[in-house]
C-alpha cells in the first residue's frame, strides 16, 4: 500500500514538472536557511573538541550582586571561584579562565590584534586541546607567574612563519612571553575555549584580582557525571549565600549558578541572573518560535501550490471516493505525497548546505569558523523537511478529503 | 467593475483567502527588510557631528580594582595627557568617555522644564572639540570658568535643546531634572553652557537620539567618575611606529596602568560591519523569500487560469477582446494585493502610532511603506503577467470545448 502510494506520488510529481520545480526551489531554499542556522547554533552549543567533557561540565559565567538601589552584573571574580568554589562534592576538577580580551602585539614593527585568555593549569585538563607542538603550562608555571604562552596555529604562522615556535619570544601588550605550546585553531563561536593566546592568570602586571568577587573570570566545573549537577548547584548556591558582603555596603545578596552552556546563555539573554532555576528551555523556545515565524511564508506558499496541484486531480479523488475510500486514507495519501516532495527538497538543501557553510567559513565573518554538516544537523534537516511537509500538506489534504464525490467527479472543485 | 471583480474573488473565497494570506505575509517580510535598509541609508547620509579621520583611541585602565574606573587618579590622567601632547606628531589630545564607535553607552533621562527626555551622554574634558572637530552652535565648550563646584556644566546637542526648550538659544538655562531636584543631596544642579551640532556617538548607523556632554576635567580636582579614554589627533599618515612609541611612553609614564591604542577608523569599520551584517543577512533571506513567492504566485495563477478556461472562453465568445481578459486577470490580482496591503499597512502604522520602536524618523517610515506597497504590486503583477498572457491567448472556440 505504502509502496503504491510512493510510486503514485513520484509519478504525479513527474507529470507537472514546472510545479514540482517551483515547489522544490521554495522548499530547498527554506530548509537551507534553517539548516545553516541550525549548524551555527550547533557549533555554538554542541560538543566539539576541545570541549570533550561538554556533557558533564558546568559553567559559572556571571555573578550578580544586588541591593535595594544598586545592582551589578559581571563575570565572576577570580577570588569567588578560587576561595569559594573549590572541593565541591561531585566535582572532579575546577578550571578558571578569564573572559577573552583584545590585546595587541607590536612584534617586528607590525601591529597585530589578538585575543588573550588568562587561565590556570586545570583549564588544559578540563578541555583537551590538540597540540601541534609543545605542551600546556602546568601548576609550576602558574604558581610562579611565569611569562609563558600557548598560542594557536594561526598566531604561529603570523609571528614565526611555518617553522616551530617553541621557546621563541612573543610580545603582547608590552610583556614578553615564551611560547610553550602551539594548539590547533578554535572557532571564536566556542566562547569557553576560544583565544589566540593563552597565558597563566598570574603572569600579568598586577595581582589584585586574586580576591575579587566580580571580575573577568569564568569557572568550569567538571562533574563526575551529569547526575551530580543538582547536588553541585545547591551546594554552590549555599556557599554563595555565606560569602561575607560587608565590604560592599550597597549590596545585600550575591547570585551565581553553575550550569550548562545553553542554560547560562539563556540566563544572560533573559537577564535572569537571580532566578534560582536553570531555564535552558526558554532559549530553545525562542529559537523554535523564530524558526516557526520564518516558516510561515514558505508554508502558505507551499499550501497554495499544493492545492493547485491537487485540485487538478479532483476526478481521481472522485473515483476513489465513489469506490468507498475513507477520508483518512485520502488524507494520508496526500500528506505522504507532500512529505515526499519536501524530503526531496530536504535532500537538495542538504546537498547545498556544505557549500554555503564553506562559503561562510571562507568569508572570515566568524573567525576560525569550522562550520560543517554533522549527524545532528543532518538529522535536523531531515526532521525539518518532514515537519514542513506535514505542516504544509495537512490543510490541502483535508480540503480534498472533504470534497463531495459527485462534485469531485465533475472536476468542478474550487 | 470593481464590484464585479470582488464578486469573482469572493466566489473563490477559499483560494483567495490563501493567496491573500501569502500576500499579507510577503508584505510584512518585505516591509521589515525595506524598513531596515531605508533607515540605515537615511542615517548614513546624515552628518556625524565629529571627525574620525586621524584620531586614535587610547583606552586607559588602572591595573587594580574590580571596576575598570576605580583607581584612576586625576593626577595620573593629567600626566598621561601631557606626555602624549609632547609628541610632535600629536596635534591634540583629550579625554572622553564613552568614545565614538565604542560599544558602550551611557543613558540618562528625566523631566526637564516639564518635558520628558531621554538622552545619551558622555563625560569629556576641556579639550575635546579640538580633537573631534565638534561644531559649536551656541555658547561655549567647558573651560576653567566651570571649575567652581556646585553646578554641573553641560553641553547639549541641537536636538536636545529643541526637544526640551523648543529653541537652540538655551545657554545659561537650568537642565536639572525634577527627579534630581528632589532626590539628590546636596541638590544637583546642571547648567547648559553650550550647544553643539547633533553628535552621533555610534557613528553612521546611529538613529536620531539626543546627546549631551558633561564636564569631567581631571585637572580640576576631585570627581566621582573619571573618563577612561584618551582621544589623540595625530598628523595625517601616522602609522604603527608612532602607535608603539606612544604606548611605550605611556607605559613608562605610569607603569601601574595598561593601555590600548586603536585608530577610530578601525573601530568605525568594525562597528559599521557589525551593524550591516544583520541587514545584509536579512536582505538576502528576504530576497530569496520574495523570489519564492513570485514563483509560487505565478504557479498558482497559472493553475487558476487553466481551471477557468471555459469561463474565459465564454467571455471571449461574448466579444471580449484578448486585452480585456489580460486586464481582468491582472485586475483580480491587483485587487488581492490592495486588500493585503491595506491590512498590512493598518498593522505596521501601529509602530509609529503606538511608539513601539524609537529611532525611526517619520520620513523614513513613510518612504519604506511607499516602497513596500510599490514593490508588492510590482512583484504580484509581474508574477501574474505570464498566466494573464496565457489566458488572453486562448482561442474562444477551443476554450469552450476544454474539459
Amino acid at each position: 500500500m505504502l509502496r503504491s502510494h510512493l510510486r503514485l506520488a513520484l509519478a504525479v510529481l513527474k507529470r507537472r514538472k514546472v510545479f514540482t520545480a517551483i515547489s522544490l526551489f521554495g522548499i530547498a531554499l527554506t530548509l537551507l536557511v534553517l539548516i545553516v542556522a541550525g549548524a551555527l547554533l550547533d557549533n555554538v552549543f554542541g560538543a566539539f573538541p576541545p570541549e570533550v567533557h561538554h556533557d558533564r561540565t558546568l559553567l559559572v559565567f556571571n555573578v550578580r550582586m544586588s541591593g535595594k538601589d544598586a545592582q551589578s552584573t559581571s563575570p565572576a571574580g577570580f577570588g569567588l571561584l578560587d576561595l569559594y568554589a573549590r572541593d565541591l562534592p561531585g566535582v572532579e576538577r575546577l578550571a578558571i579562565t578569564s573572559t577573552m580580551r583584545e590585546a595587541f602585539s607590536y612584534q617586528g614593527g607590525r601591529k597585530q590584534r589578538l585575543y588573550l585568555k588568562r587561565t590556570d593549569a586545570e583549564f588544559w585538563r578540563v578541555l583537551q586541546f590538540p597540540f601541534v607542538e609543545g605542551a600546556p603550562f602546568a601548576e609550576a608555571e602558574v604558581d610562579s607567574g611565569a611569562r609563558v604562552a600557548v598560542i594557536n596555529r594561526t598566531m604561529r604562522r603570523t609571528f614565526f612563519g611555518d617553522g616551530p615556535a617553541l621557546g621563541r619570544d612573543l610580545e603582547v601588550d608590552g610583556l614578553t612571553y615564551r611560547v610553550m605550546g602551539v594548539v590547533e585553531d578554535v572557532p571564536m563561536m566556542r566562547a569557553v575555549p576560544f583565544a589566540d593566546v593563552w597565558v597563566p592568570h598570574s603572569s600579568g602586571r598586577d595581582q589584585a584580582y586574586r580576591s575579587d568577587l566580580q571580575g573577568e573570570f569564568w569557572g568550569l566545573l567538571l562533574a563526575r557525571s551529569a547526575a551530580d549537577f543538582p547536588g553541585i548547584q545547591s551546594e554552590f548556591r549555599s556557599r554563595m549565600q555565606r560569602i561575607d558582603l560587608s565590604a560592599y555596603p550597597e549590596f545585600e545578596r550575591l547570585h551565581a549558578t553553575p550550569e550548562t552552556l545553553l542554560a547560562s546563555t539563556s540566563r544572560m539573554i533573559f537577564d535572569a541572573h537571580d532566578d534560582p532555576e536553570s531555564r535552558p528551555d526558554r532559549l530553545l523556545g525562542v529559537f523554535g518560535l523564530l524558526a516557526l515565524l520564518f516558516l510561515a511564508l514558505p508554508t502558505i506558499n507551499l499550501v497554495n501550490l499544493s492545492i493547485s496541484r491537487i485540485l487538478e486531480r479532483a476526478s481521481e479523488i472522485g473515483v476513489r471516493k465513489a469506490f468507498g475510500a475513507p477520508a483518512t486514507s485520502l488524507v494520508g495519501q496526500f500528506v505522504l505525497e507532500n512529505v515526499v516532495l519536501t524530503l526531496l527538497g530536504g535532500v537538495l538543501s542538504l546537498l547545498a548546505a556544505p557549500l554555503v557553510l564553506a562559503a561562510i567559513n571562507q568569508s572570515g565573518v566568524l573567525p576560525y569558523a569550522q562550520l560543517a554538516l554533522n549527524l545532528r544537523t543532518f538529522a535536523l534537516g531531515l526532521g525539518l523537511a518532514v515537519f514542513f511537509g506535514v505542516l504544509s500538506g495537512a490543510y490541502p489534504a483535508w480540503r480534498l478529503a472533504r470534497l463531495h464525490p459527485v462534485v469531485a467527479l465533475k472536476g468542478a472543485a474550487r | 467593475m470593481i464590484f464585479h471583480l470582488l464578486r469573482l474573488v469572493w466566489h473563490r473565497k477559499r483560494q483567495s483567502a490563501l493567496l491573500l494570506a501569502e500576500l499579507f505575509a510577503s508584505f510584512l517580510v518585505l516591509f521589515a527588510v525595506v524598513l531596515g535598509g531605508v533607515v540605515a541609508g537615511d542615517n548614513w547620509r546624515r552628518p556625524l557631528g565629529f571627525e574620525w579621520e586621524d584620531v586614535w583611541f587610547v583606552g586607559v585602565r588602572a591595573s587594580s580594582g574590580d571596576r575598570p574606573d576605580e583607581g584612576l587618579a586625576g593626577r595620573d590622567l593629567v600626566a598621561l595627557r601631557e606626555a602624549v601632547r609632547e609628541f610632535p606628531e600629536v596635534r591634540s589630545a583629550a579625554y572622553v568617555d564613552p568614545a565614538p564607535y565604542q560599544h558602550s553607552q551611557w543613558m540618562d533621562g528625566g523631566r526637564i522644564a516639564g518635558r520628558r527626555v531621554m538622552w545619551r551622554m558622555a563625560r569629556a574634558d576641556d579639550g575635546l572639540p579640538a580633537v573631534l572637530g565638534l561644531k559649536l552652535v551656541a555658547g561655549r565648550w567647558f573651560s576653567r570658568e566651570d571649575d567652581p563646584a556646585g553646578t554641573t556644566p553641560m553641553v547639549v546637542s541641537e536636538s536636545f535643546a529643541r526637544h526640551v526648550f523648543g529653541t537652540t538659544d538655551v545657554v545659561g538655562r537650568d537642565a536639572t531634572s525634577e527627579q534630581e531636584r528632589e532626590d539628590a543631596a546636596p541638590p544637583a544642579k546642571r547648567r547648559i553652557v553650550g550647544v553643539i551640532a547633533d553628535f552621533r556617538q555610534d557613528g553612521e548607523l546611529m538613529g536620531p537620539e539626543h546627546y549631551a556632554f558633561q564636564r569631567a576635567e581631571p585637572a580640576s580636582g576631585e570627581m566621582r567618575r573619571l573618563p577612561r579614554v584618551l582621544l589623540v589627533r595625530v598628523a595625517p599618515g601616522s602609522g604603527v611606529a608612532l602607535e608603539e612609541r606612544l604606548l611605550r611612553r605611556l607605559e613608562r609614564e605610569r607603569p601601574g596602568y595598561t593601555f590600548q591604542i586603536e585608530p577610530l577608523a578601525q573601530m568605525r569599520s568594525s562597528r559599521n560591519a557589525t551593524g550591516l551584517i544583520p541587514l545584509a543577512t536579512g536582505g538576502v533571506v528576504g530576497l530569496f523569500l520574495m523570489v519564492m513567492v513570485a514563483l509560487g504566485l505565478s504557479g498558482v495563477l497559472w493553475q487558476n487560469v487553466t481551471q477557468r478556461t471555459r469561463e474565459i472562453g465564454l467571455r471571449r465568445a461574448h466579444g471580449a477582446a484578448a486585452a480585456d481578459v489580460f486586464r481582468q486577470v491582472l485586475a483580480e490580482v491587483a485587487l488581492l494585493v490592495t486588500l493585503a496591503v491595506a491590512a498590512g499597512a493598518l498593522l505596521v502604522v501601529q509602530i509609529p502610532l503606538q511608539d513601539l520602536v524609537t529611532g525611526i524618523r517619520p520620513g523614513a517610515f513613510a518612504a519604506s511603506l511607499a516602497l513596500t506597497v510599490f514593490g508588492l504590486y510590482g512583484l504580484a503583477l509581474a508574477s501574474a503577467a505570464y498566466p494573464a498572457r496565457l489566458a488572453a491567448s486562448l482561442e474562444p472556440a477551443e476554450a469552450l470545448r476544454y474539459e
